[in-house]
């Protein structure tokens, strides 16, 4: 109990890290923060490769790809000269310009994204990932029961008739979970508002 | 009721409010049977817009939740992570605890040679000592014997 403990700890810490903290947590081997680091990043690098690239099985090779650099590039990492998330994007947009080259040899020049957009994409990214990360900890707030209900009726737009059967309860007490789900989470929100409005 | 058909003349301000609290905003998560009702009852009272407004903003927020990654891709990602990061030597801080552990495991060749000798030392004293020490403890006399003749001859040859 006291090691899962620490490790529960342990995770709180990493997650509560930077981008930059993270970077130096990964290059001294801490694997708690490799994971924290895959999971604050995957979905929205998944996102950029399938919207380059078109296709998931594609999309998910560069995804590795892109962790394998981050892997060998941590050590490396300075902290201050450039941003994780403006770094990662560069990455992610290379490694499918890589695989759309493998597709079509002779891509030309003027094919490439103009400069702006990617300044523009790169700022989404940023802000996407840290909105992620906030929804995510306000939903993380909720009883497992609330989230499941909140996943089943809000995320995979499930009928109410359906989800209750899922859960293995009646509509009414449904309703009142997702009643106490949402109330909570306009609670945590409006708590994490200064943080979601910079952002 | 629940199950029923609702009319706007029907549905009361509470009602409607614990209906919108829980689905929130978006009319398409409301229940089918009184999703009519629900949108008859907030076009006509303006204190169910702004309710229905609140529900809306906190939906806006969770639909930036990002699509979690395939569970496959990610178990992938994280073992090639780990392989690398054990394969990596720790940077920075972590050298110097690297290395004093280093220290400590490794030994270099001299002091291999010292350890061998002490403990060939050890071993041939307590082949020449063992009679006396089990003189201490209960033992046959045979077996005394046997001994005693044992070290005389590795300690004569």
């Amino acid at each position: 109990m006291d090691v899962s403990h620490h490790q529960l700890s342990e995770k709180q810490r990493v997650d509560a890290l930077d981008d930059d903290a993270l970077m130096h947590e990964i290059a001294l081997g801490n694997e708690m923060a490799g994971t924290a680091f895959i999971q604050r990043h995957l979905s929205y690098v998944l996102k950029i490769c399938r919207a380059k690239l078109g296709n998931q099985a594609e999309a998910e090779e560069a995804a590795q790809d892109v962790f394998a650099s981050v892997w060998k590039n941590a050590q490396h990492w300075q902290a201050g000269q450039a941003k994780v998330t403006t770094w990662l994007y560069r990455v992610t947009s290379n490694r499918c310009i890589d695989i759309l080259r493998r597709r079509k040899p002779m891509t030309p020049i003027d094919d490439a994204p103009p400069l702006i957009d990617e300044a523009v994409d790169i700022e989404r990214h940023q802000q996407a990932v840290d909105q992620n990360r906030l929804i995510r900890r306000a939903l993380g707030q909720l009883s497992k029961d609330q989230q499941h209900a909140i996943e089943l009726v809000y995320y995979r737009e499930m009928r109410q008739v359906d989800a209750a059967e899922m859960m293995g309860i009646t509509i009414v007490a449904l309703e009142s979970i997702l009643r106490r789900a949402r109330q909570k989470l306009h609670t945590e929100l409006a708590s994490l508002r200064s943080q979601l409005e910079m952002i | 009721m629940t199950d029923e058909q609702m009319t706007d003349e029907q549905m009361t301000a509470e009602q409607f409010s614990d209906l919108i609290s829980a689905y929130g905003g978006a009319a398409d998560r409301w229940p089918e049977t009184q999703r009519a009702a629900m949108l008859a009852f907030s076009q006509s009272h303006p204190e169910a817009q702004a309710i229905r407004g609140r529900e809306a903003s906190l939906d806006s927020w969770l639909a930036r939740r990002l699509d979690a990654a395939p569970q496959a891709l990610s178990e992938r990602i994280e073992a090639v992570m780990i392989d690398a990061l054990a394969s990596q030597q720790p940077a920075n801080s972590a050298n110097i605890l690297f290395a004093h552990n280093e220290a400590i495991v490794g030994l270099s060749r001299r002091h291999y040679a010292s350890v061998s000798a002490a403990a060939a030392a050890c071993l041939v004293g307590g082949f020449i000592m063992a009679p006396q020490l089990l003189e201490l403890f209960i033992i046959s006399p045979d077996i005394m014997a046997s001994l005693e003749v044992f070290s005389d001859e590795l300690f004569l040859n």
